[in-house]
C-alpha cells in the first residue's frame, strides 16, 4: 500500500488532469445545495457530504434494460457509506448485466469524513474509512492523505507521504467514532419483532414518499415496466404495488406492515442471507424523509 | 448537467435539482432549502417528472381532418388558428371567442395569454382553473383582507402553536407541508382537522371535527360564537386592524353550537373546545377545495377570514390564514389575470384607473365589463354565443362538471385550437393542436402558495417542433398584426413587474437563487402579509348566514357524493398515469363507500357500484372504508374511464363563480 | 450474462381448457428440461412479463394461464405462430421421491401439478394422490386427462358449486381430506392463498410433521432471478428460493397467507 500527499492547492489542477483524461464526476454546489453531477473544471468539485450519494451512477434510476451504453468515469469524494453500500450491492445486483458492466467501469474516490454528518450512524457498522479502495483521500489539514494500491492514477501534483501522515490521518477520522453514538447492533437480526410497536406508529405520518428507499444506498429493489422497450427503474418497498398481484389481492395490504418489511429486510432478511444488516449507517433515510422516520429508533427498540 | 427546478405538480413548489443529459434525467435530488421542502419530496417529485421525455408528447402541429389528426407544419397551423379565431371575431364580436390559460405553465405564458385575449382579440373571455378551485379565495380574501393569497409563509408554519386545517387533506395534496405540520405537532403544538373523512393527518389531531359536507360556514360561525360568548376575541386588534365588527357580532349570535350540531352533525362540545383552542393560540388556518368548492364558497372564505381578525390571528408570525393552492402556478396565473374578472395585480376589469394602467401600457382600448368564468365559457358555447374557444394545459372534459356538457359544447363550436404537451380528452375535440414546451424546456417563473416567486430553468432540450407556450401566442399576436416583440421571458417579466405592483421591480437576477415572495418592493419580498395594515386598510368583517348547499340528500338520492384527489394521481393524469410506479399505485377509478352503507346496499369490495346524480350516471368499483362515514361517498376525479365529473354538481356560487364539486346528491346502486 | 434478456419463442398451438383458462404450446428454445414445479417469465414485447408455473414438457412447454391482468388478457388474444419471449427455467421446484406424493390443487394449481404427476409417472413412480378443487363443473381443467389418470392413481375432485349434472363431491378442497391415502406423505399445495391456509390448517389437525408439507406460493415477480425484491419473504425470494417452500422453513412468517 502506498502512501501520497497532495496539497489542496494542486487537488483543482489534479482534477484538471484527470478530466483530460476521464469523465469526472463529483460533488457541484448548485445554490445552496451540493449533489453528484459532472465536473468540467477542477473549480467545481467540493469536498463534501451530499444529500444523495452516487448509487446513480453505477444503479440508474431509470434505465433502459437492453442497453450497453456504459463508459468509464471517475466519481471523486465518494464517501465510506456509499462506497461499502455498492459492495452489499454486488452481492444482489452482481449478476445483473447493467450494474456489472458500469461497476467495473467506475472508479470511485473515496474522501474520509473527519466530521460526523447530522444524521449518520456509520461507525455503529464500519466508520468514516475504507480497508479496500481504489483512492482515498483524507483532509490532514494543508494536505490530502492519499492512500492507493495502484499508481494509476497518481501523476507530479502527487509527493510521498508517510506514516505520521496517516497517523494524523486515522486520528482524524477517529474524531468522527469520538463525537458520534455507536448504537448496538449485537444480535439485532434475532431481536428484532415482527409485532414491533413502531410499525404502527410510523405508518401514522409515513407519507409514502419512497424517499428512504431512493436515498438508501443499500436498496435494490426496482420495477420493470414496458413502454415499447423495456425498462427498469428504482421501486420501493413501503409502496402498496410493489407486493399487489393481479385481482387486487396483496400480503401487505397496510403501511405498517410494509414499513415492517422494509427494516426487517435490512436488520433482519438480509444479514440471515449474507451476515450482515444492509445498512452502512449514511443516515440517508432519516434525512430525507419528510416526517422524520428513524432506523436509529428501530434499533433502539429492541432493547439490550 | 445539474439544474435547479420547481416540481411542476402541486403549490407546495418544492425545490429540486435535476441532473440531466439535455435528452432524459438521469437523477432527482431534493433542495435542502429550509424554508419549503428541507431535503424532501413526495412521490410526485421523486418519479413524477419523467414525463416530460415520455415518448407520447406532441411532437408536432396536428389538424383534425375528418376525425383523424394529421401533421402539419407550424406555419400552416397558425394561419388556421389566426384566420378563424379572427373570422368568428369579426363575424360574431369578441364574446364569441374563449380563452383558457394554464395553472401549469409559467407567469410569462398567462401574462401573455390574457393580453392575447385582451389586446388582440379584445375579450375578457379568459379564464382557468383557478376559477373551480380558489375563485371563491380571491372573492372572500380581498373582501375581508384586501388580497387573496396565503397571508404567511410555509416556513412561518414552525412558528405556529395550533394549526387548524379544514377542508383539506394535507398529507395527500400538499405532503409537504402535511409533513411540516406533523413534525410540529410531534413537538407538542397542536392541530384541529375539520373534515368528513377521517385522513391521514387526524391521526395527529387533538380534535377532529367531522361535519356534514356543505355546513362548513355554520361550524365557523359557531366557532365565532363560542369565542365572542366567551369573551375570547383579541379587542385590541378588532379596535385598531379592523372594520364592520358590530354587524358580524350580531350575525354570529344565530350560531349557538348546539343549535349549529343539528346541521353541522359536530357535537357541541368540540365546537367548544376547537374554538377555545383556536383562539388562545397562535394559530393558523389552513383550507383547501373542502371549503371553496361551493355555493357558499366564498362566504366560507370569509368566516374563515372572520375567525382570524376576530382573534388577531394575522398579521404577525406564526398566525395566519393559509388558502393551499393546488397547481405549481395557480397561484402566478390568478395573479397575471388570466382570470375573467381581473387584469394582472387583481385590478377589476371594471376599474377605471386600474384598467386605464393597462390600456395606457398595451396602447389599446379594453373591455370593462367582466367576461365570462370557465364553468360559464361552456354553457355559452353550449347555447351559441361563443364559438371559438382557444385551450392551453387545461382539460375541462374531465375536470369541469357536467362534463357531458362541455362534451357537446366542444364539438358545437366552429374552432378549437388546444395547446398542450399530451394528447388529452379535451384534445380530442380540437381542431388544430398545438405543441407546446413542458416545464422541463422552460426558462420562466412559478408562483407558490406561499407567493414565492421562482425561477425554473430548463434541464431538457425541446423535442419535435414544441415551442415556448408564449412564443406561440407572441406568433399569432404579429399575425394580428401587433408588434410584440420579447425576445426572452425575461423581457415579459419585465413588463409584468412594471404593470403588476405586487411583482414590483422583480427581475430574473434577484430571483433566481431563493425565489422572492410577493408584494415585492425593490426586490425585497414580503415573508408576512398584513403586518401593519391590511391590503384593503383595515381588516373587514364579511359575516354570512349559513344556506343549505345547492343540493342535499332526500329520499331519491340518499347519498352526499364529494369528489377530490389522491395522493398518487394529479388532476387530470396527463402527467401521473404516464408515470410507471404512480400509475401502479393508483391504476384504477374507485369511489369510498362506507362499510355499513355498503352492507346495506350489498356491494362488496371491489364490486360495481353505480352513482346516479340529478346530472347522469357512471359505474365504478367500490371501495369499503370508514374513512367515509355513514351517507357520504367521495371519489377522485383524476379517472377518465369513470369520469365522475360527469355526474357532478354544476351549481356554482354567485360571487365565485365556482362550482359546488363537494356536494351532490346521489343515489348508489349495486350493478 | 444479461439474465433477464428473453429468448424469442413463438406459439406452437392455443386452446380453451375452461371460460377463462387456456393452455399454451411453446416453443421450447432454451432446451433446458424444466422440474416440476419450476417456472418461466413469458415476455410480450411492449406491455411486460409474467410468471407462470410448467404444466408440462415434452420437448415442448406447456403453461395453462388464467386471464387475470393486463397481460394474461392480450395472450388470451394471442394466435397459433406469435412470437412469445421465454426465459427460464426458474426457481426451486417439488421435491422427487419415491415417497407418496399427495398432491392438494386448487383451481389455477393443477397445471403445476400435472408437471409432478407427468414427471413421476414418466419414471414409473405411481406413489400419488390428486385431490383437485374448482369453484364450479366449468371450471375443471384437462378433463380428459383426469380420466386418464383416475385409470393409474386416487383422483378425488370436488366443486365449490354444484351444477344440474355434477354428481361428485361439493365443497372446498378440505372436505375430501378424508380420502387421503397415507397420512404418512408429502403433500404437495398448490392454489389460491386461501386455499393453502385452510389446506395447511387441516393438515396440521391431522399431525402431518411440518417439514412433509409443501407450499407453491405465489407473489408478485419481475426479474425471476431474486433480484428486484418483490417476491421477498422473509430471507426468501419466492422466485429464486422457491415457489416451492417446506412449509417448516417458512411458517414462522406471519405473512405467508394473505
Amino acid at each position: 500500500m502506498m502512501l501520497y500527499k497532495i496539497s489542496k492547492n494542486n487537488l483543482k489542477d489534479y482534477i484538471n488532469y484527470l478530466l483530460e483524461r476521464y469523465e469526472v464526476w463529483g460533488p457541484k454546489k448548485i445554490n445552496d445545495d451540493y449533489v453528484f453531477s459532472r465536473i468540467e473544471n477542477g473549480n467545481e468539485f467540493s469536498d463534501v457530504r451530499t444529500l444523495l450519494g452516487p448509487k446513480d451512477l453505477i444503479y440508474p434510476p431509470q434505465e433502459k434494460l437492453f442497453e450497453n451504453d456504459f463508459h468509464e468515469i471517475i466519481v471523486l469524494g465518494v464517501k465510506s457509506c456509499d462506497f461499502r453500500a455498492f459492495k452489499m450491492l454486488d452481492d444482489v445486483l452482481g449478476i445483473d448485466n447493467n450494474y456489472s458492466a458500469r461497476r467495473k467501469l467506475v472508479h470511485m474516490f473515496n474522501f474520509v469524513c473527519t466530521e460526523p454528518c447530522e444524521f449518520g450512524f456509520c461507525t455503529t457498522f464500519y466508520g468514516p474509512r475504507l480497508d479496500d479502495f481504489e483512492m482515498q483521500f483524507t483532509d490532514i489539514g494543508e494536505y490530502y492523505l492519499v492512500e492507493t494500491n495502484t499508481k494509476k492514477f497518481i501523476n507530479n501534483l502527487f509527493e510521498n507521504a508517510d506514516k505520521n501522515n496517516l497517523d494524523i490521518a486515522i486520528e482524524k477520522s477517529e474524531n468522527v467514532y469520538k463525537k458520534m453514538k455507536k448504537l448496538n447492533v449485537e444480535k439485532l437480526n434475532e431481536k428484532i419483532s415482527w409485532d414491533n410497536p413502531l410499525w404502527k406508529e410510523f405508518s401514522e405520518r409515513c407519507i409514502s414518499c419512497g424517499a428512504c428507499n431512493f436515498a438508501c444506498p443499500t436498496c435494490f429493489c426496482f420495477d420493470v415496466y414496458d413502454e415499447s422497450e423495456r425498462y427498469r427503474e428504482w421501486d420501493s418497498c413501503i409502496l402498496a404495488g410493489f407486493t399487489r398481484l393481479a385481482g387486487n389481492a396483496n400480503p401487505r395490504p397496510t403501511l405498517d406492515l410494509r414499513l415492517r418489511q422494509r427494516f426487517m429486510h435490512k436488520l433482519k432478511f438480509h444479514y440471515e442471507n449474507f451476515d450482515y444488516h444492509l445498512c452502512t449507517g449514511c443516515g440517508r433515510c432519516i434525512e430525507v424523509c419528510p416526517v422524520k422516520i428513524d432506523i436509529r429508533d428501530v434499533i433502539r427498540s429492541v432493547g439490550p | 448537467m445539474e439544474t435547479r427546478t420547481v416540481c411542476p405538480y402541486c403549490g407546495v413548489g418544492c425545490n429540486a435539482i435535476v441532473i440531466s443529459d439535455g435528452k432524459k434525467v438521469l437523477n432527482i435530488i431534493p433542495s435542502k432549502r429550509e424554508d419549503i421542502n428541507y431535503g424532501t419530496l413526495c412521490i410526485k417529485g421523486w418519479k413524477g417528472f419523467y414525463y416530460a421525455s415520455n415518448r407520447k408528447r406532441l411532437k408536432k402541429p396536428l389538424k383534425n381532418v375528418n376525425g383523424e389528426f394529421k401533421e402539419i407544419s407550424w406555419e400552416e397551423a397558425i394561419d388556421i388558428t389566426v384566420k378563424n379565431l379572427k373570422n368568428i371575431m369579426e363575424e360574431y364580436g369578441p364574446e364569441s371567442l374563449a380563452f383558457q390559460s394554464s395553472a401549469k405553465c409559467t407567469n410569462e405564458d398567462n401574462y401573455l395569454m390574457q393580453k392575447l385575449a385582451r389586446q388582440v382579440f379584445h375579450t375578457n373571455n379568459i379564464d382557468h382553473c383557478a376559477r373551480s378551485c380558489h375563485a371563491s379565495t380571491i372573492e372572500g380574501l380581498i373582501s375581508t383582507f384586501g388580497s387573496g393569497a396565503m397571508t404567511t409563509s410555509i416556513k412561518d408554519i414552525n412558528n405556529a402553536d395550533l394549526y387548524f386545517i379544514i377542508g383539506s387533506n394535507t398529507t395527500e395534496q400538499h405532503p409537504i407541508i402535511g409533513s411540516r405540520i406533523i413534525n410540529n405537532v410531534r413537538m407538542g403544538k397542536k392541530l384541529i382537522v375539520a373534515d368528513p373523512r377521517k385522513i391521514q393527518i387526524t391521526n395527529f389531531a387533538s380534535i377532529h371535527l367531522r361535519h356534514l359536507p356543505g355546513t362548513d360556514l355554520a361550524l365557523l360561525n359557531s366557532m365565532a360564537y363560542v369565542i365572542l360568548d366567551k369573551g375570547l376575541y383579541d379587542k385590541k386588534f378588532i379596535e385598531e386592524r379592523t372594520e364592520n365588527f358590530d354587524e358580524f357580532k350580531d350575525v354570529m349570535e344565530f350560531y349557538d353550537p348546539d343549535r349549529t350540531s343539528r346541521i353541522t352533525g359536530v357535537d357541541p362540545e368540540l365546537i367548544e373546545k376547537a374554538a377555545v383552542l383556536y383562539a388562545s393560540s397562535k394559530s393558523i388556518i389552513f383550507y383547501a377545495m373542502g371549503i371553496t368548492q361551493h355555493t357558499q364558497g366564498t362566504e366560507n372564505v370569509q368566516a374563515i377570514a372572520n375567525l382570524a381578525l376576530l382573534t388577531g390571528n394575522v398579521g404577525r408570525p406564526g398566525t395566519g390564514v393559509a388558502p393551499l393552492r393546488g397547481h405549481n402556478n395557480v397561484q402566478g396565473s390568478s395573479d397575471m389575470g388570466a382570470l375573467c374578472d381581473f387584469l394582472p395585480g387583481y385590478r377589476r376589469v371594471y376599474d377605471d384607473q386600474g384598467r386605464r394602467l393597462f390600456e395606457d401600457a398595451w396602447k389599446c382600448k379594453l373591455p370593462p365589463v367582466p367576461g365570462a368564468s370557465l364553468t360559464e365559457m361552456f354553457e355559452l358555447a353550449y347555447d351559441g354565443k361563443i364559438r371559438a374557444m382557444y385551450i392551453m394545459g387545461e382539460n375541462p372534459v374531465l375536470s369541469e362538471p357536467e362534463s357531458d356538457k362541455i362534451k357537446k359544447s366542444l364539438e358545437k363550436i366552429e374552432f378549437l385550437v388546444v395547446q398542450d404537451i399530451f394528447m388529452t380528452e379535451t384534445a380530442n375535440y380540437a381542431d388544430i393542436i398545438l405543441p407546446a414546451y413542458s416545464f422541463a424546456e422552460k426558462l420562466g417563473t412559478f408562483t407558490n402558495t406561499e407567493r414565492r416567486i421562482q425561477l425554473i430553468t430548463p434541464f431538457l432540450e425541446p423535442i419535435g417542433e414544441t415551442r415556448n407556450d408564449w412564443e406561440i401566442f407572441q406568433t399569432i399576436a404579429n399575425k394580428m398584426g401587433y408588434d410584440w416583440h420579447y425576445k426572452n421571458s425575461e423581457e415579459i417579466m419585465y413588463e409584468i413587474s412594471k404593470l403588476v405592483p405586487q411583482y414590483g421591480g422583480i427581475n430574473y437576477e434577484c430571483i433566481k437563487n431563493n425565489g422572492i415572495q410577493w408584494p415585492v418592493v425593490n426586490c425585497n419580498g414580503t415573508e408576512i402579509m398584513h403586518r401593519e395594515k391590511f391590503t384593503r386598510g383595515k381588516g373587514r368583517f364579511m359575516p354570512a348566514y349559513w344556506k343549505k348547499p345547492s343540493e342535499f340528500s332526500n329520499d331519491e338520492y340518499p347519498f352526499i357524493l364529494t369528489t377530490g384527489r389522491i395522493y398518487y394521481q394529479f388532476h387530470t393524469g396527463t402527467m401521473t398515469r404516464k408515470i410507471n410506479i404512480l400509475e401502479r399505485e393508483a391504476p384504477e377509478p374507485f369511489v369510498e363507500i362506507n362499510t355499513e352503507d355498503a352492507k346495506s346496499l350489498n356491494i362488496r369490495n371491489g364490486g360495481c357500484i353505480r352513482l346516479i346524480s340529478r346530472y347522469g350516471e357512471i359505474e365504478t368499483r367500490a371501495r369499503l372504508t370508514d374513512i367515509v362515514p355513514k351517507g357520504i361517498a367521495f371519489m377522485p376525479f383524476h379517472y377518465y374511464e369513470a369520469s365522475v365529473n360527469k355526474i357532478t354538481n354544476p351549481n356554482l356560487d354567485p360571487k365565485a363563480k365556482i362550482p359546488e364539486l363537494k356536494v351532490t346528491a346521489v343515489k348508489l346502486v349495486r350493478c | 450474462m444479461n439474465s433477464m434478456l428473453p429468448i424469442r419463442s413463438k406459439i406452437i398451438d392455443i386452446w380453451d381448457e375452461t371460460d377463462d383458462i387456456k393452455s399454451f404450446l411453446i416453443e421450447d428454445v432454451i432446451g433446458e428440461k424444466p422440474l416440476p414445479g419450476q417456472f418461466y417469465e413469458l415476455s410480450i414485447n411492449g406491455l411486460g412479463e409474467v410468471p407462470i408455473s410448467v404444466a408440462s414438457w415434452n420437448n415442448d412447454l406447456l403453461f395453462s394461464i388464467k386471464r387475470a391482468g393486463k397481460i394474461t388478457e392480450y395472450m388470451h388474444k394471442m394466435k397459433k405462430g406469435d412470437e412469445i419471449g421465454l426465459r427460464g427455467p426458474y426457481g426451486k421446484g417439488f421435491p422427487i421421491t419415491a415417497k407418496f406424493k399427495v398432491l392438494i390443487a386448487g383451481g389455477i394449481g393443477l397445471p403445476p401439478a400435472r408437471s409432478v404427476i407427468e414427471y413421476s409417472l414418466s419414471t414409473g413412480d405411481k406413489n400419488i394422490q390428486l385431490l383437485y378443487g374448482a369453484r364450479s363443473p366449468r371450471d375443471l381443467v384437462y378433463k380428459s386427462l383426469l380420466y386418464e389418470w383416475k385409470k393409474k392413481f386416487d383422483v378425488d375432485i370436488t366443486v365449490d358449486v354444484g351444477d344440474e349434472n355434477w354428481k361428485g363431491n361439493v365443497g372446498v378442497v378440505t372436505t375430501i381430506f378424508n380420502r387421503i391415502r397415507d397420512i404418512d406423505s408429502f403433500f404437495y399445495i398448490i392454489g389460491p392463498t386461501i386455499m393453502m391456509k385452510f389446506a395447511v390448517l387441516e393438515l396440521k389437525k391431522m399431525n402431518v410433521p411440518d417439514e412433509n408439507i409443501f407450499l407453491s406460493m405465489e407473489r408478485r415477480m419481475k426479474c425471476g432471478i431474486g433480484i428486484c425484491g418483490h417476491c421477498n419473504i422473509g430471507r426468501f425470494y419466492v422466485c429464486k428460493d422457491g415457489p416451492v417452500f417446506k412449509y417448516s422453513s417458512i411458517k414462522d412468517i406471519p405473512e405467508i397467507f394473505f
